[in-house]
C-alpha cells in the first residue's frame, strides 16, 4: 500500500484489519496527520496537566508520611534527612527523580551519592517517599540495589582533615 | 475505615475498606497478596513520619502504602 510521498510515521504493533485508519501492518495512513498541530498541542497540554496532577498528588502523599522535622526540612530546602534502619547512617533525599540520595557524615556533609528508585515511572514525591521508607525500614535491601554515583574524593577529604586539624593555627 | 494506597502513574490510588466487613477485608487481603506478589513493598504508617514494612496482611493496619520494587539507577 502506498501513502504517496508522505512518510507513514505512525506505526503500531500487530494487525488491525477492522480499523479504517490503520492498514494491515498497523501503519496509520497520512490522513491521521490531518488532525493537525492544534490537536497535537491539545494532546501535549492534556499530558502536561495529567503529569502536574500526579506530581501534586504525590507531593501531598509525601507530606502526609513525613515526620514534622522532615516536613520542615522539606518545606525549607526541598530535601529532608532520614536515618538508616540498620546502620543508623544519615541520608539526605533531594527533590529529584534520580541521583538524589546522599549519605552524610557526622557533620551532615554529603560523602557519597546513591541512586535507587521504584521500578515504575512515578511522580517525584512518590520516588522520594519510596526512598525514605526503604531506608527507614529496610536499609540493607535498599543499599543492595543502590548504585553509587558520586563520592567525595580522597583529596577533598584530606584538605578538610588538614583544615580541621591545623586550620586554627 | 482502613485504607490501602498504591503508588502509580497518577500519583496514587486509594482503596478504603471497613475492617469489620468480611467481604471488604477479603478483597483487601487479595489486593495485598497480589501487589506484594508483583514485587510491591507494603508499609504500614505507625505514627507521624514512622512506618513498618509488612510481609503479611494485617487487618488492624489502618493505613498501608504499596510501592513498586526498587532498582538501582
Amino acid at each position: 500500500m502506498s501513502f504517496g510521498n508522505r512518510p507513514a510515521i505512525f506505526a503500531t504493533i500487530g494487525f488491525d484489519d477492522g480499523r479504517a485508519d490503520v492498514n494491515a501492518i498497523g501503519v496509520h495512513p497520512p490522513h491521521a496527520l490531518q488532525a493537525g498541530p492544534a490537536a497535537c498541542f491539545e494532546a501535549l497540554a492534556a499530558l502536561g496537566v495529567a503529569e502536574s496532577k500526579s506530581e501534586a498528588k504525590a507531593k501531598a502523599l509525601l507530606k502526609e508520611w513525613l515526620s514534622p522535622e522532615q516536613l520542615a526540612q522539606y518545606e525549607r530546602n526541598r530535601w529532608f534527612e532520614v536515618v538508616g534502619s540498620e546502620t543508623g547512617k544519615r541520608y539526605r533525599i533531594q527533590e529529584r527523580q534520580q541521583q538524589n540520595v546522599y549519605e552524610l557524615d557526622a557533620e551532615g556533609r554529603p560523602i557519597r551519592g546513591w541512586c535507587f528508585m521504584p521500578k515504575r515511572r512515578l511522580a517525584t514525591g512518590d520516588v522520594m517517599l519510596a526512598q525514605k521508607i526503604a531506608l527507614e525500614t529496610d536499609e540493607k535491601r535498599a543499599m543492595k540495589v543502590a548504585l553509587r554515583f558520586w563520592s567525595e574524593s580522597g583529596l577533598s577529604r584530606f584538605v578538610r582533615w588538614v583544615a580541621a586539624t591545623w586550620g586554627g593555627l | 475505615m482502613s485504607i490501602q494506597i498504591i503508588m502509580d502513574h497518577t500519583g496514587e490510588s486509594r482503596f478504603e475498606f471497613d475492617p469489620g466487613d468480611e467481604a471488604a477485608v477479603a478483597k483487601a487481603t487479595e489486593r495485598f497478596k497480589e501487589l506484594t506478589g508483583l514485587g510491591y513493598t507494603a508499609a504500614e504508617k505507625t505514627g507521624p513520619g514512622t512506618s513498618r514494612k509488612m510481609t503479611e496482611f494485617d487487618s488492624t493496619a489502618t493505613e498501608v502504602l504499596f510501592m513498586p520494587r526498587l532498582v538501582g539507577g
